[in-house]
């Protein structure tokens, strides 16, 4: 488990980090989403143990990951940008890795190859495009065994072959060695489809942090049409995260299960009412809504 | 902590050494090619004359070679810093910072020591295998370059942590090497400019500025000298001098010491820093200000010589270019050409050094009219004074002079020197001027120290006259008691050198009638300035160990120690007497006498 209490970090008088507290399940697949500039990659540093915070306290499993290298070499980080020596190629950097790394593995760095057949693993990795240097980066972190998976922006550059390829990989992994994965992305449709815990992040605090079943199950959408011209006014324990209307046909999206929305406004006698689902998309914008980061309607 | 994984990590140390490659095998290169390569052909000269001379070399080019090579390491291995993307990388391995610091530095380490092992190897090989084995000399370029180099690519490692961008580094290892003398250059020239009378202050240049310059330390008291004498093939010195070795070690151990100081800054770097200037929050300040300083010092002498400013258009030159400084620095700082929002620090500044220019030039600390008491003196060393005729009892510079009188003629040059501040037309009235230095050691164990260029008339030249007349300052100068010392502790009277001319086996006695003379008072006054030409008898002294000692007496024109001479030179190079025989007819006044001599 990773835990991050009250974490606090500012680059030179802005605060990246503002109290940040967060939980990474063991074993969990934990999406970090927010806008952009909440503090998503700077946290992923301070995870990794790049960064040191200006007051705070990150962990895994109760040890402090910062210059620990026994919970540093448990870990493999993927960040957005990935870096490799000047003219190394994936059989360099494996050489390079398997001396940092003790629990490195070399049959599961031959096997890997396959996953990649894209990559030559003498070419010079800089030679590689963009989508192959970050496939060379899976296939290295993945043998480097690590029990706790930092990605940043993992799938960016990659084609939907490969994107499955490498989720299935690393979901296999967790399934089967208890791999905690800790991503961080922008396309929430494949973390919706990947993840069981969600962080949403906005200017450098969690606002949002709970399995994806239960965000799923905490937020609905109610399309309801009212028997009067007017929607009667709803009660003010009714959290509406967004409102709006074409004629007269409501949309509300409302915190609450689907049961407890739909019997609350059964009070109203509508001539129609219907919950349904949200995406995660869908939750993150409302959810952003509620934090002044909503869509706007511009004129140009 | 255990050692072994944290202190040093054998994957980053050879990664360092394979991904640098080119930088120790240039350096293998060229040392091969300038020693053992070179040994092999010996160009034309012996084996052995060749590497005797290896140890002369070393002096020309280790030095260079070590600077420049030193700097190139650091920038290498300090290059994952520079960039965000290989600071982050390098940060998230699970190796701890003082793991990765020091396998990076020995890395360093290995390419600049490694090459030269090896070299010297070779190179005793070749010596040996040729027959002309010279393992002092080898030893020596070993021992300087490692030497160097330690100290070098420990400071610019050092250097390296201030900065978070490559260019800087090499930039401020440059800058840092020279700045303590440059800037005690231009600072002691800028209050020669302004504060009449300033003489700077040899002690402290000497005690610390210079050691804060090493490359100028080793240029100039690192040395391997051969003393080639008479033999027969020339190939052999006959001895060798070796200077500077105790200091080099004093900056290997500083070397090691700021090895240490880079290892607790890499420790606390914080990894965001990569691309900034100034990788230290603490010093940005500094940097700022300190660049608005240099600038404005340094290009402010500039503009003042090129437009030949006076004192107040140097003052706004000085202003103008520390202003241009702190903008510049600051838009290095902040990664951007718009900081002139960040006016008011420079403002401050501006107004500071107006403050500092309106005290010198005002002389608000009463530099320039202060004279100290003469019983608050309690000695005095005046040099630069004209004294006529030049022989070894004219160097009134080297007396400490601590009697009352003495100390009283000094404050009476000074105040004369004082008084005639900016009388710029002495120098039409005056036979003679001089730059005249004087240091006073209060009683209190303070020093005082004063230049002025004085003229041949005044209070200031009547009291130096009073002073060069005095005949126990010229016995005092001349030293004949230390010659007696000198001959007690095994030195003897080896030659007496007449208008160019060894006397051996008549310095004895030409040295006898000297004494004599003086005694008599017929030789040993001084007065200042004069024109004419100086005649006189240079006598060497030497000991077993061949160490000399020399004292140079001018003899009068027509004194009867020339006619003695003139029958030293007629016993020893009688066929060479019309080479000197005519300067003692013209010059010095024997005449009628040489005439009857020569009969």
């Amino acid at each position: 488990m990773i835990e991050v209490k009250e974490v606090v970090k500012s680059f030179d008088g802005f605060y990246a980090l503002d109290g940040l507290t967060m939980t990474v399940p063991k074993g969990a697949i934990y999406g970090l989403v927010g806008p952009n500039g909440a503090g998503k990659s700077t946290i992923l540093r301070h995870l990794a143990g790049v960064y040191r915070p200006d007051s705070g306290e990150i962990t895994l499993e109760g040890q402090p990951i910062y210059e620990n290298p026994a919970v540093k070499s448990r870990m493999a980080v993927i960040p957005d940008d990935v870096y490799y020596f000047g003219s190394a190629s994936t059989r360099d950097m494996m050489r390079f890795y398997k001396g940092i790394y003790p629990r490195f593995d070399m049959e599961r760095y031959e096997k890997l190859k396959e996953a990649f057949p894209a990559v030559n693993e003498r070419h010079p990795i800089r030679r590689l495009s963009k989508g192959m240097q970050k496939q060379a980066a899976f296939w290295l972190a993945l043998c480097c065994r690590p029990d706790y998976l930092l990605l940043d922006e993992p799938v960016d550059g990659l084609d939907p072959v490969m994107r499955r390829q490498v989720w299935s990989l690393l979901m296999g992994d967790v399934a089967e060695y208890g791999t905690t994965v800790l991503v961080s992305s922008h396309n929430l449709r494949e973390l919706e489809d990947v993840c069981d815990h969600v962080g949403l992040l906005s200017h450098g605090k969690v606002a949002l942090e709970r399995s994806l079943s239960e965000l799923q199950g905490g937020t609905v959408k109610l399309q309801i049409a009212f028997r009067t011209e007017e929607p009667p006014e709803l009660p003010e324990d009714l959290t509406v995260l967004h409102r709006s209307n074409m004629g007269r046909v409501y949309t509300y999206i409302l915190r609450g299960s689907a049961e407890e929305i739909t019997n609350r406004f059964a009070a109203y006698d509508p001539l129609f009412a219907e919950t349904l689902p949200l995406s995660l998309e869908e939750i993150f914008i409302y959810e952003m809504g509620g934090e002044d980061y909503a869509v706007r309607d511009i004129m140009l | 902590m255990r050692c072994g994984t944290s202190c040093f990590d054998l994957t980053l140390y050879r990664k360092s050494l394979t991904r640098f490659w080119p930088l120790w095998a240039a350096n293998l290169v060229f040392w091969l090619i300038v020693l053992p390569m070179r040994g092999v052909t010996h160009q034309g000269q012996s084996l052995i004359r060749f590497a005797a001379e290896l140890g002369e070399l070393a002096n020309s080019l280790n030095l260079v070679f070590a600077v420049g090579i030193s700097a190139l390491v650091a920038m290498a291995m300090c290059s994952h810093l520079y960039a965000a993307r290989s600071a982050n990388f390098m940060a998230a391995l699970p190796v701890r910072r003082e793991g990765q610091f020091i396998s990076t530095y020995l890395a360093g380490l290995t390419m600049l020591v490694a090459p030269n092992v090896l070299v010297f190897l070779l190179t005793l090989l070749v010596e040996t295998l040729g027959g002309g084995l010279v393992v002092g000399s080898l030893l020596f370029w070993l021992g300087t370059l490692c030497g160097m180099e330690l100290f070098f690519y420990s400071f610019a490692m050092f250097i390296g942590q201030f900065t978070g961008h490559i260019l800087a580094l090499p930039v401020y290892y440059g800058v840092f090497n020279a700045l303590a003398i440059t800037l005690y250059s231009i600072v002691e020239w800028l209050m020669g400019e302004f504060c009449y009378g300033f003489a700077g202050n040899d002690t402290f240049r000497n005690a610390v500025i210079e050691p804060l310059t090493p490359a100028w330390m080793m240029a100039e008291h690192l040395r391997y000298e051969n003393w080639w004498g008479p033999n027969l093939n020339y190939d052999v010195p006959e001895r060798v001098t070796v200077e500077g070795l105790p200091m080099l070690g004093a900056y290997a151990l500083v070397g090691v010491v700021l090895a240490v100081c880079a290892l607790l800054l890499y420790r606390c770097r914080k990894m965001e820093s990569a691309g900034d200037v100034v990788a230290v929050p603490v010093m940005r300040p500094v940097f700022k200000y300190g660049v608005a300083f240099c600038a404005g010092l340094t290009l402010g002498m500039v503009t003042r010589e090129i437009l030949s400013l006076n004192v107040a258009g140097l003052c706004v030159a000085v202003v103008f270019w520390a202003v241009v400084g702190y903008f510049a620095a600051q838009m290095l700082l902040d990664k951007s050409f718009k900081v002139f929002r960040k006016w008011k620090g420079a403002v401050a500044m501006a107004g500071v050094i107006v403050l500092l220019f309106a005290v010198l030039i005002l002389d608000l600390t009463g530099f320039e009219t202060r004279i100290p008491a003469v019983e608050n003196v309690a000695s005095v060393r005046i040099g630069g004074l004209p004294v006529y005729p030049y022989d070894s009892g004219s160097d009134f510079d080297a007396l400490e002079l601590t009697e009352e009188q003495y100390i009283r003629l000094a404050t009476e040059i000074h105040r004369g020197a004082v008084e005639d501040r900016g009388k710029k037309d002495r120098y039409w009235d005056a036979d003679w001027g001089a730059n005249v230095r004087i240091t006073y050691t209060l009683k209190n164990g303070g020093k005082m120290q004063r230049r002025y260029y004085i003229y041949g008339s005044g209070s200031s030249a009547e009291a130096a006259e009073a002073l060069v007349s005095d005949p126990e300052l010229a016995r005092r100068a001349y030293h004949f008691e230390g010659v007696r010392a000198l001959e007690a502790e095994g030195y003897t009277l080896r030659t007496a050198g007449v208008l160019g001319w060894d006397l051996t086996s008549h310095a004895g006695a030409l040295w006898e009638s000297v004494l004599e003379a003086y005694e008599k008072g017929e030789i040993g006054a001084h007065s200042l300035a004069g024109d004419g030409a100086d005649f006189g008898i240079s006598f060497e002294w030497r000991n077993q160990n061949g160490m000399r000692w020399s004292r140079d007496i001018c003899i009068p024109n027509g004194s009867p120690i020339w006619r003695q001479a003139y029958e030293a030179l007629l016993a020893e190079y009688p066929e060479h007497s019309a080479d000197y025989e005519h300067v003692f007819l013209k010059e010095l006044d024997l005449g009628e006498d040489l005439t009857a001599a020569g009969e």
